[in-house]
């Protein structure tokens, strides 16, 4: 559905030149929905923005539906952005317009008829769960309330491609869940194809099919979600992957050599990792039993990415050298990655 | 009862009301055409500035060094000045006729910046997601821009009017007559204090309608 080919995009301000985004492919499937993480200042914002051409790759080629937008003229691009609607971090509603009139105002150049319009307008107000409030100004909605008013004007022209840029960061949990949880119905219920940024491993987490990571302007890795929280390969997915479980704390104390994680002689720190449900309820049991190694826990953490569990634990084992390894090595065998995390 | 209060009112009434009239049409026919040019050229400096939807640094830069020199003359200056280009476009230097230009030129640069800084309030947001829906720069000019500004566009051009009214005071010098021009004859020259009070009175009253009916329309457009 869109292809990113060797887009580059360089900013020049005061004469100094600003690499935002440096050769980066992508290709996103249609109906899927693909993640971009990075951290601020990576690019995100500039990539999402070069796919409906509100920015311009400096090289390089997008491609949506088959269109290479890039060779467009400006009525073409203008054609082109119907085609794909967009919900942003701050919402940008219209403020003198009501909820359904935000609707309206980006179905004026359809060819519907105005009582089409008028009934698509609520038809999608009331998908977006809106049909008490479809009468009330942007500044009497809360922020989750702006931000369905503000997909629903994405989806009036019935695009195939939904470009979220960062829409949920400006939401508190509980009400960011719930729109996550509407933009899956969405892409589900009308096989919208979704690209969204974000900061936030969760969001990946909740609702994304494959993701990518980019820093400084570059592609740092990109696959299936479940594959990238299991087998995370560059420092910066590991980066978002512990923090997201909550063992980017570990290492900090680790660090700090903080009394918690405080060994004794023939003891180590280990982190394991399972991805799937593969391992056996009996591994520490096991452990203990046949190498005679002394385990306790000292973090779990088990995170569910699209009915599979991704359970991370932090184990201090204690024994004898051999056993040690011999339990790393049984523990590997098992499908479990372990990483030694500190040892005496 | 008027002749209490103002007791040359017999004398010189006929004066002051015809000053006052002067006053009203030179504000009101001024006011039309500054409001129009002055709309068009802030919305020209938004949108052809850097990053403009219509990026075009040589119209602005023009624009803006013209309003520039235009703001930076004295407007009694520039009422001598442009009596030749009075005469040549509406046929005199003097009178209501004549001060007419004059006043358009001392206001128009003014309000341009005015409306400029009002609309480059606007949430930007509002212009990327307009971009986003596929809208041409004409839509977003007129559904945008002026819609969304329409209360911070009424407040400049309160004041707009409001420094109207004051400039056409020194309409006098060309012979437009007008409630400064009165206040100098009968307040300055013939210490005639109850029709200096009268004159003041009337540009309250006139000041006081702008404001009202601003307010008005603020009130109604804030949502
Ligand atoms: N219009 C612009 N002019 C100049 N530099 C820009 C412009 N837009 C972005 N940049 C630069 O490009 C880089 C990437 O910016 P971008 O907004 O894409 O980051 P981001 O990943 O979206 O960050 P955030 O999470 O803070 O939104 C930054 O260094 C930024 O300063
Ligand atoms: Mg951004």
């Amino acid at each position: 559905m869109i292809k990113i080919e060797h887009v580059n995009k360089t900013f020049i301000i005061k004469k100094r030149n600003i690499h935002a985004l440096q050769d980066i492919s992508l290709e996103i499937k249609a109906g899927e929905i693909f993640g971009i993480i990075g951290y601020s200042g990576a690019g995100k914002s500039t990539l999402i923005r070069c796919i409906n051409l509100l920015e311009r790759p400096t090289t390089g080629s997008i491609m949506v539906d088959g269109e290479e937008l890039t060779a467009l003229s400006a009525r073409g691009v203008r054609q082109a952005r119907k085609k794909m609607g967009m919900i942003f971090q701050h919402f940008n509603l219209m403020p003198s317009r009501t909820a359904l009139g935000n609707v309206l105002f980006a179905l004026r150049k359809s060819t519907l008829t105005k009582e089409e319009k008028e009934k698509k307008a609520r038809d999608l107000l009331e998908l977006v769960g809106l049909a008490h409030r479809i009468h009330a100004y942007p500044s009497n909605l809360s922020g989750g309330e702006k931000q369905r008013v503000a997909i629903a004007r994405a989806l009036s022209n019935d695009p195939k491609v939904l470009l979220c840029d960062e829409a949920t960061s400006a939401l508190d949990p509980k009400t960011s869940a719930s729109i996550l949880k509407l933009l899956k119905e969405v892409s589900q219920k009308l096989q919208v194809t979704i690209v969204l940024i974000t900061h936030s491993m969760d969001v990946i987490k909740e609702i994304c099919d494959r993701v990518a990571v980019i820093e400084g302007g570059q592609l740092k890795e990109e696959g299936k979600v479940l594959d990238i929280f299991s087998h995370p390969k560059s420092d910066i997915t590991k980066q978002f992957v512990s923090q997201s479980s909550g063992i980017g704390k570990i290492y900090e104390l680790i660090e700090q050599d903080a009394p918690i994680v405080a060994l004794e002689a023939d003891e180590m720190l280990l982190k394991l990792t399972y991805a799937g449900g593969k391992v056996k309820d009996a591994l520490i049991y096991h452990i203990m039993k046949e190498f005679d190694v002394k385990t306790s826990i000292i973090f779990g953490n088990v995170a569910i990415i699209q009915h599979f569990n991704i359970g991370t634990l932090v184990i201090s084992c204690c024994g004898k050298q051999k056993n040690l390894a011999e339990a790393i090595a049984y523990m590997r065998e098992q499908g479990v990655q372990v990483e030694v995390m500190k040892s005496c | 009862m008027l002749e209490t209060l103002i007791p040359n009112w017999g004398r010189f009434g006929d004066r002051l009301i015809s000053d006052t009239m002067a006053t009203l049409q030179m504000v009101a026919i001024a006011g039309s055409i500054a409001f129009i040019l002055g709309m068009t050229f802030g919305v020209l400096l938004v949108v052809t500035k850097k990053e403009g939807i219509l990026e075009q640094l040589f119209i602005y830069n023009l624009l803006d060094m013209i309003i520039n020199v235009i703001r930076s003359i004295p407007f009694l200056i520039l009422l001598i000045l442009l009596i030749p280009i009075s005469r040549a476009i509406v046929g005199t230097g003097l009178g209501v006729t004549g001060a007419i230009i004059p006043l358009v030129f001392g206001t128009t640069p003014f309000f341009a910046r005015q409306i400029e800084s009002a609309i480059a309030e606007l949430d930007s947001g509002l212009v990327e997601a307009s971009l986003a829906m596929g809208m041409s720069p004409i839509e977003i000019i007129f559904s945008v821009y002026l819609r969304e500004s329409i209360p911070s566009i009424t407040r400049v051009t309160q004041i707009t009017a409001i420094n109207l009214v004051a400039l056409t005071t020194f309409a006098g010098a060309v012979g437009a007559g007008g409630l400064g021009d009165f206040a100098i004859q009968f307040g300055l020259q013939l210490r005639l204090m109850d029709l200096l009070w009268a004159a003041i009175i009337i540009i309250l009253i006139i000041v006081s309608v702008i404001q009202g009916i601003g307010n008005v329309i603020i009130k109604w457009s804030t949502k």
